[in-house]
């Protein structure tokens, strides 16, 4: 892990009526670094996630400032160039899993559809990184399951091959928004552990996206904290937790139930 | 209502294959002239009578049911094909396609379709082969029956536009086109059904129609269009009942079965 950052933006989203969802946001990933953003609901945590991606236009609105990757703004890039970045370099798990599957196509063909966006090979190839990403995540490799439809698998499964697919082309950054909100308690610790392998294993950087700070305490290097629009505190976890210096961290640290524990998980 | 169905099913089912293998009702082919046995009556050797050129009617009848039969399907195929194309690109990349794409369905909409195959078919060459002239007519109906269809399937795509399960398609990096073609099209595939089986009957209708006229499949070809013909002159002989009662037939049957598909679709 060096000092040199994988990302650092400085972003600000407006929505049409609703200007300043984000304000002027500044934020860093370092290379196979896990960072966790905590924000409240309708913070523009998911804005945030998509303006990443430059898919913000989809859901209505629009960001400025800079999106530093590597060594490229990402604001200035075109469609083209974006393209090749998305699933590739940067890649996205989002939050639900039974919306964002899509229903009538099975999750092997899926998978494959992911693949050869960005590759071209022969059937075999494709079948091979396919099993490769599906093992990473630890789902049964076997035809069977890949030839089931998004519908026919329990939600933490389905969660497990959203995570595959966005682990297929082993990304140097894996925006994760908030992949545990539809899980039980167990599997949320599950695919927090399977994250927390997959940065140690494959040295991806993670930007974890949720609104419940207990859950990635154990999980992340250094957390935000997102509060109306702004990034009020960006520390080491360990310091977050023992000196909060913004009120608002403070409140969040206050609600939490019983003593923290940090430095479990990994 | 299922017995109707069964009906209907059986009925379109005996009809296509004594279209397919018309040889097995009748040995006489359809555009032999028995010169000297013109509007001969019905007998054993013509089951139906003979035209006014001696043609024997029964295999006229089974020809011309296998040209409306088949053609009106791959009419169907075809404008089934342009609605998802127009109303898929329309619905799914918005903008000024969407704006041009919407422009010409309503215009189109606005002119009775029925009157403006009459007149693109006038304007084409009438004295045309036989096979060119199916061609043209069936090619013709395919081509100007596609916009009702194009704007329920616009309607369709432009809500999946900024659906999740496009996002994600999106984040992996795929291609607009292929998000289209993969993602897009396949759940709105229920309602390209329906509407392939909603034209059959109707394209069936405006060949008769055309072939009225004498604007549709041309002679020596038997079709329902043309065998309707002797019915202008309003001396229709009785033979002549049997095209438009297995015209009838047929459309009402297929009404019945899209109607139940349109059930299971909804």
């Amino acid at each position: 892990m060096n000092g040199y950052p994988l990302l650092h933006i400085r972003l600000s989203i407006d929505y049409p009526g609703r200007p300043r969802v984000l304000d002027d946001a500044m934020l860093d990933v370092r290379p196979g670094e896990i960072v966790g953003l905590v924000g409240e609901s309708g913070s523009g945590k998911s804005s945030l996630a998509l303006a990443l991606l430059r898919l913000l236009d989809l859901k209505g609105g629009r960001a400025s400032g800079n999106i530093w990757f590597k060594d490229r703004d990402l604001m200035r890039a075109g469609e083209r160039e974006m393209r090749s970045i998305r699933g590739k370099e940067i890649a996205f798990v989002p939050q639900s899993p039974s919306s964002y599957l899509n229903p009538a196509l099975r999750l092997g063909d899926q998978m494959a559809e992911a693949w050869r966006a960005h590759q071209n090979g022969s059937r075999a190839g494709v079948e091979r990184a396919v099993c490769r990403a599906i093992e990473q995540v630890g789902l049964p490799v076997d035809r069977a399951f890949l030839r089931r439809y998004p519908g026919e698998v329990s939600v933490g499964q389905a969660q497990r091959v959203l995570i595959a697919m966005a682990v297929l082309h082993l990304p140097g950054l894996l925006i994760a928004d908030e992949p545990t909100s539809s899980l039980d308690l167990i599997s949320q610790a599950d695919v927090l552990r399977l994250l927390s392998r997959l940065n140690r294993e494959l040295g991806m950087g993670i930007l974890y996206i949720s609104h419940d700070l207990l859950s990635i305490a154990g999980f992340c290097d250094r957390v935000a904290i997102l509060h109306e629009g702004r990034i009020v505190e960006f520390r080491e976890t360990d310091a977050v937790f023992e000196e909060p210096e913004h009120p608002y961290t403070k409140a969040l640290i206050g609600a939490l139930p019983g003593r923290v524990m940090t430095g479990d998980m990994r | 209502m299922k017995a109707i169905r069964y009906l209907a099913a059986t009925l379109l089912l005996a009809l296509l294959l004594a279209a397919l293998w018309p040889g097995a009702l009748t040995r006489t082919p359809y555009d032999r002239q028995f010169r000297e046995l013109p509007n001969a009556p019905v007998s054993r050797q013509f089951p139906l009578g003979t035209d006014e050129l001696g043609r024997d009617r029964l295999s006229r009848l089974l020809y011309g049911t296998r040209v409306s039969l088949l053609a009106a399907p791959a009419a169907a195929l075809l404008s089934t094909i342009l609605a998802a194309l127009v109303g898929g690109l329309a619905g799914f990349l918005g903008g000024w396609f969407d704006r041009a794409a919407v422009a010409l369905i309503d215009l189109m909409l606005s002119l009775p379709w029925l009157f403006l195959l009459i007149i693109v078919r006038a304007m084409l060459p009438l004295n045309v082969p036989a096979l060119v002239s199916v061609l043209l007519t069936f090619g013709l109906i395919g081509l100007l029956g596609w916009p009702s269809a194009a704007r329920i399937v616009r309607a369709g795509c432009r809500t999946l536009r900024c659906s999740d399960l496009v996002l994600q398609a999106r984040a992996c990096g795929l291609p607009r086109g292929r998000v289209l073609l993969k993602h897009v099209l396949p759940n709105v595939r229920p309602i390209l059904t329906a509407q392939f089986r909603a034209s059959i009957p109707i394209y069936i209708l405006a060949e008769a129609n055309l072939g009225l006229l004498g604007l549709g499949v041309a002679d020596p070809l038997p079709s329902w269009g043309n065998l309707l013909r002797p019915l202008e002159s309003g001396l229709a002989p009785d033979w002549a009942a049997w095209a438009p009662l297995i015209l009838m037939l047929v459309v009402v049957s297929c009404l019945y079965l899209t109607q139940s598909s349109k059930v299971v679709v909804q």
